[in-house]
């Protein structure tokens, strides 16, 4: 079987084996017909992860799966983008397969499994729909698929906390869908019945300001579905909401799909994209950035601590794109295509770990039945296995060598440095000011990550739950580790991932239709990614940690450890002594204090009115208004201030229903005659 | 300038009072110069000339050792110009100088205690209740001499033993120490 064939075959495969997943989930009354669903959806994935290294490896041009025309009019296409992103999504799909196979049993009263295993498969068919469809529609419909089947899964549990956030969510995904659906209708001239080629074809024929705003509608689709700052107020709420598995998918998997949409889409009509959308995202990416990761070290959820840092890993990625787009714009593609390969490569690491930290997250609170960190801790003790696999996926977050997201952002501070030689004012100055960002981010990602690691899993637990936790079961902990595993791998072989990368890494490859010239894309190959360096870095602390242990050895020979119980004083040491994740990250708020605004209230009332001196306190401390006060309540209530004043045309008063009608019939007859 | 020398003379400088002997003749206890020189010498040469610092456990004496203990700190015996202090906490003790008889309630303390200090430790049994138990060995409340509980390296015996006699028992204990 060639490679082309078994590209032809497992991707359709996959998503056949998921409808069976999906109907299976749904007839399934007891857990034998779950576990048949949880096994047809890994199935699947391994199929489509199988199809997708295939095209990846073998160079493949773009392939024209089986499609039905009638209902969408485009093809069902794979390339080297698609074949990438389809990668991350099956290798995670599956890790959450293999996950919920048992947690989705264990956790059966929280969500309820008849819901999440069918809603499960949808999310990924339709995730995987949007990555394979050349046509409009067709990447609408399952756009949509995908924001529904979240939206419910968000919800799952149906509490009223998780259906305010999976309302939100649902709010934003609909104004992105929206807008997205406007700015096809702009770039098609009014039909979704276009190929995503087409909609290039189209644009130098319209108006300048449609243009913009056609980028504009499709900026805000993509980017509000990827959390880019100031639209990202919904991830942190929604994310942490859903089943740990589904969060996997969504932090590891969603966010990139819209990064996929905004690169298709950008590469299509925009190949130069205007300088200032590439500053805009680039600046928008950063900020967000900043205020992600600093939440993330304030936020005292596990689960929301990565939706956070999804966020920052999210505006990076976005930031590296406008810089990518500004640097091929101002003529130097080769420090274009370096950043994208930067890009890709924090892309494929932050799926890795991003998808192994949430699973590994569902298994703590699946041992501890609470996932606030301030209840956490010793865990490492109780859950040694699991807790390795999360050491080594924290490090892999912070980014630490040598792991996947040392290697990405080391090249991206290398081509950073490589752009302060073009002598351009405008590059040197993005560059300098992403270079200090990136600094920033890296120091503040470590910090969440010692704080993440350090409270959950060390010192002694902090509540009965984590108290009376034990080492998950085997098929809760194995994809973690497994994840782990392959984020290390990923750094180790970073040099040599050029193959699974979209290359070549320039956007004229990826416009589906037109696949670029030998020549160009052999120059771009070479240019592309990574250098040994990181690798030999973490060889060299490697290095360093074996001869500080060897001089040990050598320089105290003999020397016995004498292990005896803790000096206390007399008093027993116990959990309350402990340093908290608040205090932890206190002198960070103290420094921050402007961006992260606090409101403390303080409220004393006289116990006896004549008495002042003995008095009853209270204290309340809550986060001042954030994007959603300042941004998405007011546009709720211009909203539905409108709405209000809509509905006196509905004072269900007959008479002025037909004068309306009257009305309407007449300015009808006047605009056409 | 005669002025100001008479000045600084006259104001400044200490003033000797009564009879110009040695204090240490007022005192009924004879202190022990001989002993106080040698315990010097010895400690100087224990840890290549640091000093010795000492953790007191009360492991349930009378208090009438730690009186004793205590006034190895005054300004007559003054052992810090021997090169031995009294620390906080056993993290910092080379010795552990140890009172009573060990009762029951402090055994594990005295057992965390000396687990706690840096090895190696000299322990000190202060007191015959700390050597042997004394009059209150074979009660149902103690545990007995403190040599049933962590290794003891040196006893001054003694109800109580003067500042003298541990000055002198230091110094005849750690005379062979290296």
């Amino acid at each position: 079987m060639t490679a082309g064939q078994a590209v032809a075959a497992g991707l359709p495969g996959a998503a056949l084996l998921w409808v069976f997943a999906a109907i299976a989930g749904l007839a399934a009354r007891g857990p034998r017909v779950r576990q048949l669903a949880h096994a047809l959806l890994a199935a699947g994935s391994a199929s489509g992860l199988l199809a997708s290294l295939a095209h990846q490896l073998a160079a493949l041009p773009p392939l024209k799966l089986a499609a039905p025309p009638i209902l969408f009019g485009a093809p069902f296409v794979v390339d080297r983008l698609s074949a990438f992103f389809l990668m991350l999504l099956h290798g995670v799909s599956l890790m959450a397969a293999w996950f919920g196979w048992r947690y989705g049993e264990d956790e059966a009263a929280k969500y309820p499994p008849r819901l999440v295993v069918p809603l499960t498969a949808v999310f990924c068919l339709g995730m995987h729909g949007v990555l394979l469809s050349s046509g409009a529609a067709s990447f609408l419909l399952f756009w949509e698929a995908m924001s529904v089947s979240s939206f419910f899964l968000v919800m799952a549990d149906g509490t009223a906390d998780s259906r305010k956030a999976a309302l939100l969510y649902l709010a934003v995904a609909q104004a992105g869908a929206l807008a997205l659906l406007v700015g096809i209708g702009v770039l098609g001239g009014g039909s979704a019945r276009v190929t995503l080629a087409a909609l290039g074809t189209g644009l130098p024929a319209l108006p300048p300001a449609s243009r913009t705003l056609a980028l504009g509608l499709v900026a805000f689709a993509f980017t509000s579905k990827a959390g880019l700052a100031p639209f990202h107020a919904w991830l942190p709420e929604a994310h942490p909401r859903a089943p740990s598995q589904v969060s996997a998918l969504m932090s590891g998997v969603m966010l990139k799909i819209a990064v996929y949409g905004l690169l298709r889409f950008t590469s299509i009509c925009w190949p130069a994209l205007p300088d200032g959308w590439s500053l805009a995202l680039a600046a928008l990416g950063l900020g967000g950035a900043v205020v992600a990761v600093i939440s993330a070290n304030i936020a005292r959820d596990i689960k929301r601590i990565l939706a956070w840092s999804s966020v920052e890993n999210l505006g990076l990625v976005f930031a590296m794109f406008g810089f990518s787009a500004l640097a091929g714009a101002h003529g130097h593609p080769r420090l274009a295509s370096a950043i994208l390969g930067a890009m890709f490569l924090h892309v494929f690491a932050h799926a890795l770990f991003k998808a192994g930290l949430f699973l590994g997250a569902g298994a703590v609170l699946h041992g501890a039945h609470t996932a606030k960190i301030e209840d956490l801790g010793g865990l490492a003790n109780r859950m040694p296995r699991l807790s390795a696999a999360m050491l080594a996926l924290a490090l892999a977050a912070a980014p630490l060598p040598p792991f996947g997201a040392f290697a990405a952002e080391w090249l991206l501070v290398e081509s950073l440095l490589a752009s302060f030689g073009t002598g351009e004012l405008l590059l040197v100055a993005v560059g300098a000011v992403l270079l200090t960002g990136v600094a920033f981010l890296a120091g503040m990602a470590v910090f969440a990550m010692v704080r993440l690691f350090a409270f959950t899993f060390l010192a002694e637990p902090r509540s009965a739950g984590a108290r009376l936790a034990a080492e998950p079961p085997a098929p809760l902990r194995s994809p973690v580790a497994v994840l782990a595993l392959a984020g290390l791998a990923l750094g180790v072989l970073a040099p040599w991932a050029s193959p699974l990368l979209p290359i070549p890494l320039t956007r004229a490859a990826w416009t589906v239709s037109a696949p670029p010239a030998p020549a160009a894309a052999r120059a771009a190959t070479a240019a592309a990614p990574v250098s040994a360096l990181p690798l030999a870095l973490a060889a060299a602390l490697a290095g360093a940690l074996v001869c500080a242990w060897l001089a040990g050895r050598l320089l105290a020979p003999g020397r016995r450890v004498r292990r005896v119980r803790t000096w206390d004083c007399g008093q027993p040491i116990d959990a309350t002594m402990e340093y908290t994740a608040t205090g932890f990250s206190a002198p960070l708020r103290f420094f921050l204090r402007d961006i992260v605004t606090a409101e403390k209230h303080l409220v004393f009332s006289r116990v006896h009115p004549a008495n002042p001196w003995i008095t009853r306190g209270s204290m309340e401390f809550r986060k001042a208004a954030g994007a959603v006060e300042r941004i998405y309540l007011p546009i709720a209530g211009f909203i539905e201030g409108v709405g209000a004043r809509l509905k006196l045309l509905q004072n269900g008063v007959i008479q002025f229903y037909v004068a309306l009608m009257l009305v309407t019939l007449m300015l009808t007859l006047w605009v056409a005659l | 300038m005669p002025l100001a020398r008479l000045l600084r003379s006259s104001a400044l400088r200490p003033r000797l009072v009564g009879t110009g002997r040695s204090p240490r003749h007022l005192g009924g206890d004879r202190p022990a110069p001989e002993d106080a020189a040698a315990l010097r010498a010895i400690v100087s040469g224990l840890y290549g000339g640091r000093s010795l610092r000492i953790r007191a456990v009360d492991a349930g004496s009378t208090n009438a050792e730690e009186l004793e203990l205590t006034a190895l700190g005054n300004a007559y015996y003054d052992i810090e110009r021997l090169g031995l202090s009294f620390v906080a906490s056993p993290r910092h003790a080379d010795v552990l100088m140890v009172t009573g008889p060990v009762v029951r309630n402090l055994a594990g303390a005295l057992r965390a205690t000396y687990d706690a200090a840096p090895s190696p430790c000299i322990v000190v049994a202060v007191g015959d209740g700390a050597c042997t138990g004394s009059i209150w060995k074979g009660s149902y409340a103690v545990v007995g001499a403190v040599d049933e509980v962590i290794p003891v390296h040196i006893r001054i015996p003694g109800d109580p033993p003067s500042p003298d006699d541990i000055i002198r028992g230091l110094a005849a204990g750690l005379r062979g120490a290296r």
